[in-house]
């Protein structure tokens, strides 16, 4: 006997599920060629999508973009403050939008002692006062030992730099009394003496400045410098990288404020991420002009090798859009065994690439599933389309004859 | 008998004279019983195929036929006869529409073929002709009975126990899940036949359908004929073999693309089983 008997399929996929049986070897062509346009543009989608994801992530982890200090050559000097009022107008701007998170600074020389021992005179020291709150969101690498600060505590709870600790000795829970004074030593006025006692709720190590810091609440600062209302910087993190300068530009605006760009490391891993990218992609979009041409030639010789078979079925009354189903049906069978290959190849690629080169995992991707599902129907829908067209150009009895 | 007359080019296209209407629409299905060594003389009706002064010229200009004009009625056998190259094949091809004319006018059924659009030409393809071809064209991956059933396909039919019935009564019901290598020459053209006749076509056209087979096996493709002559189908055979001229009711004899002769058989004609 011949052929099995497919009972429960329409006649129509009986007759494509034969032709894929009998021409496999074509098949195993046509299946390589939808694999080959699948994996480049599936590593794509994987890698833009998480790796972009992943990277604007980092750096926001990486502190602000923007700085926001006073017009004035020397910030953090007293008289050389951001009014609470152009803060204000800074956070009403509609490019503000893109403001992802702010920590405001007010930064001060004080002298550090016990209350009630005779020490209060002691080192000065920079304090910097600042909302713990946001800097808790803002600044994720600090690495505290102890507990966040909690809001209106009394004493105020504060966080010392990990190195000013161990030179002053300031223990966890410890109380110490602030006084505010004259950080070049040469008499100048500094603000009346303030009930400033605060209490260490942690110490605070980041590898940077703020280890020679002591961090103590805004309000408390601004009250120990004389400094109502006033910051010295604000520490702007925008969203996007495209987004900094029209915010930049804004800030530069207003009268009493001055900005100053972060982009350095921005920049640099936006290059990485884009020259990845247009790589992947140019990947892509060869491999796709590549595939697309071998889709053509392959249903070309398929319509080719068939030709009496396109004639026999026009002479039997078949309209191209049956000839095209039931001649291109085994093209997209392969075509789609191909793309769910290629979708498996081309996502352990991009794994392989996140691993290796941005160090993270990446997930399967949806759209990937459908790139993967649409590339080869539509690459060998087309190729038999114009496959069938010049087929059926012709009269029917060429195609017989020429078969 | 029909009585039949040569259109003239210089008349144009003259009505046939029908003796003997039969407007009853042809049944094709294979009837039982014994074959019959001879042809039923018909009662023909209405013309159906209607050719007038077709031409067809190929690339370089060699003509393949040159003013041929005929008029076939319903119920009739029609043997187109020739030597090689006479242009018989090209003017099966147009009537079927398989191939165009340079020039002059087709009508089957009462349609122009020149004025059908390519569905049209689909649905005329499926339900109106049905193709009797000498290389079978059989779907090699395809069973027989799929194979016919590919004919149903395309004209919107699914009825297999029909297909089944016909490759029955054409001696091939054991043979209906094979593939077409695995029958002889006689058994595919008779699957060509059952394929050709499955979607109960006006016409029947048989571009040297014995051409490839023995003795034995032309006789039992002429049986075949026979049988679906005798239930009122209209067939336009085509041979190179003389010998078989006188198989219908009428002979039309085409030398060098143009007719030479279109008339009455002779009597006693019997098609292959009497030839030597």
């Amino acid at each position: 006997m011949g052929s099995s008997a497919l009972p429960a399929l329409a006649f129509p996929t009986r007759l494509i599920l034969r032709g894929a049986r009998l021409r496999w070897r074509r098949g195993l062509l046509t299946l390589l060629t939808a694999a080959v346009a699948v994996i480049p543009i599936v590593s794509y989608l994987a890698l833009s999508a998480e790796v972009t994801q992943a990277i604007e992530g980092d750096l926001a982890a990486f502190g602000p973009n923007l700085l926001v200090i006073p017009e004035s050559p020397a910030p953090g000097v007293a008289g050389a403050r951001l009014d609470s009022r152009v803060v204000d107008r800074i956070l009403a701007l509609p490019e503000s939008d893109s403001v992802r998170s702010w920590v405001p600074f007010l930064y001060g020389t004080a002298s550090v002692g016990r209350p009630g021992t005779g020490t209060e005179n002691g080192t000065p020291v920079v304090v910097a006062g600042t909302d713990f709150e946001r800097v808790r969101a803002a600044q994720p690498w600090w690495q505290m030992d102890g507990r966040w600060p909690a809001v209106g505590s009394t004493p105020a709870d504060s966080v010392v730099g990990e190195v000013l600790a161990r030179t002053l000795n300031l223990t966890l829970d410890s109380s110490q009394s602030l006084r505010a004074v004259d950080p070049t030593g040469g008499g100048q006025d500094v603000p009346p003496a303030c009930n400033c006692t605060i209490r260490i709720a942690a110490e605070v190590r980041t590898g940077g400045g703020e280890d020679q810091l002591l961090f103590i609440p805004l309000p408390l600062a601004q009250e120990l410098l004389g400094a109502p209302g006033q910051v010295s910087v604000l520490q702007v993190r925008v969203a996007s990288g495209d987004r900094i300068g029209p915010l930049a530009r804004a800030i530069d605006a207003i009268p009493g404020a001055d900005v100053r760009t972060i982009e350095q490391l921005v920049a640099g891993d936006r290059v990485v991420l884009a020259t990845t990218s247009l790589l992947l992609l140019t990947i892509a979009g060869e491999a796709l002009v590549c595939t697309s041409l071998a889709a053509v030639a392959i249903a070309g010789t398929a319509l080719a090798e068939r030709r009496s078979e396109v004639g026999l079925l026009v002479a039997l009354g078949a309209r191209a859009p049956a000839v095209r189903r039931l001649l291109g049906g085994d093209l997209l069978l392969y075509g789609a065994i191909g793309g769910a290959g290629g979708y498996a190849l081309g996502w352990a690629m991009a794994a392989s690439i996140g691993a290796k080169v941005f160090e993270r995992p990446i997930p399967p991707e949806l759209l990937g599933v459908l790139a993967a599902l649409l590339i080869p129907f539509v690459l060998f829908s087309l190729a038999t389309r114009l496959a069938v067209h010049r087929a059926l150009a012709a009269a029917p009895v060429e195609a017989l004859r020429e078969g | 008998m029909a009585r039949v007359r040569l259109a003239k080019k210089e008349d144009g296209l003259q009505p046939p004279q029908i003796l003997e209407a039969r407007e009853r629409p042809p049944d094709h299905s294979v009837p039982d019983g014994p074959s019959m060594s001879r042809p039923i003389p018909r009662r023909v009706g209405r013309p159906v195929v209607v050719v007038s002064g077709c031409q067809k010229v190929y690339e370089g200009k060699t003509a393949a036929l040159r003013e041929v004009s005929m008029t076939v009625h319903a119920g009739e056998w029609v043997t187109i006869v020739g030597p090689s190259g006479s242009g018989k094949t090209t003017l099966l091809n147009i009537i079927g529409s398989l191939d165009q004319p340079s020039a002059g006018q087709v009508r089957v059924g009462g349609k122009d073929l020149a004025r059908l659009d390519a569905a049209d030409l689909a649905d005329f393809r499926s339900r109106t002709v049905g193709f009797v071809f000498q290389r079978y064209y059989l779907i090699p991956y395809l069973s027989v009975e799929e194979n016919v059933l590919l004919a149903q396909h395309f004209a919107g039919v699914d009825d297999p126990q029909a297909a089944r019935t016909i490759l029955r009564k054409l001696g091939l019901g054991h043979r209906l899940g094979h593939l077409p290598h695995q029958l002889s020459g006689g058994e595919q053209q008779r699957v060509c036949i059952a394929r050709a006749v499955v979607n109960r076509p006006s016409v029947l056209l048989c571009d040297e359908p014995t051409g490839n087979l023995d003795g034995e096996s032309s006789r039992k493709v002429f049986d075949a004929f026979r049988r679906l002559h005798a239930r009122g189908t209209t067939i336009i055979l085509v041979t190179h073999q003389e010998g078989y001229a006188a198989a219908g009711d009428r002979s039309i004899r085409l030398v060098d693309g143009r007719i030479t002769d279109d008339g009455r058989s002779a009597p006693g004609r019997d098609g292959p089983a009497s030839t030597p």
